[in-house]
């Protein structure tokens, strides 16, 4: 690692330290989540998702471009 | 208990779990549920948002149980998916917020000169690809290794120094453009 390297880590460090978090019990939570079942789409993501597709059909050029920034 | 008690234990859990046991999922999210929320903490770095990751990557793991064959090992698995979630809260999280919002870690007290420059570098931070980002955070924050960020992110090491010399390639860009150093 270059000195400059090691400066910005530094940085970092000091800027964003270890969270130092114990997580509580998430079984209940847990729980309450494989009851409610998957997420169900809105009929805004929904439009989203035809109008993306619609995109994709129509310029399908961007699709290497869209990949790369996934 | 012996190993090989061990391993019979493991493997008959997990063959539970992959039947759909949810006595089997339970025993096994409270093995590794504090494992999976420490590991997402230090991508995130935001505590409540590791705890939504928690439950989504049991919630993945749960829906993924009958590819489960419990001859692998089930942290590394579970990590696997973690990181997975946590990218995807962090696409998220850039989407919905930018900049010095992009974490609510505290800032410590000191001079206002400090407080502006821990701002300009989180922010820089929060501005990162969010795969750029998660191996960043990992390598450059929290020490992990190359072979074990790229276990967890499913790539080479070489594709993960690859990230973080992109990563550390734009902070430095960004900082220098808000004349920071260095």
């Amino acid at each position: 690692m270059k000195p400059d390297d090691k400066e910005i880590r530094e940085m970092l460090r000091n800027a964003m330290p270890p969270i130092d978090a114990e997580p509580p019990d998430l079984w209940p939570r847990m729980l309450r989540r494989l009851h409610e079942g998957p997420a169900r789409m809105s009929l805004f993501d929904r439009i989203l998702l035809f109008a993306v597709s619609l995109g994709l059909v129509a310029f399908p050029a961007i699709i290497p471009q869209l990949l790369y920034q996934l | 208990m012996d190993t090989a008690t061990e391993i019979g234990d493991s493997l008959e859990l997990a063959r539970k779990f992959a039947a759909g046991d949810l006595d089997a999922f339970e025993t096994l999210f409270r093995r590794h549920q504090a494992e999976v929320f420490a590991w997402t903490v230090r991508i995130l770095r935001d505590a409540p948002l590791a705890e939504d990751a928690t439950i989504e990557t049991f919630w993945r793991i749960y829906r993924a149980r009958a590819r489960f064959d419990g001859r692998h090992e089930f942290g590394a698995w579970a990590r696997r998916i973690a990181t997975n979630v946590a990218i995807d809260l962090l696409k998220a999280r850039g989407r919905e917020v930018s900049g010095l919002e992009a974490f609510d870690v505290p800032v410590a007290p000191g001079p206002v000169r400090d407080h502006v420059l821990t701002g300009a570098i989180r922010a820089a931070f929060g501005r990162l690809p969010a795969k750029l980002q998660a191996a960043a955070s990992l390598a450059l924050i929290e020490e992990e290794s190359n072979a074990e960020i790229a276990a967890a992110l499913g790539i080479s090491v070489a594709a993960v120094k690859s990230r973080i010399h992109r990563a550390i390639g734009m902070l430095r860009s960004s900082l220098r453009r808000l004349q920071v150093a260095p």
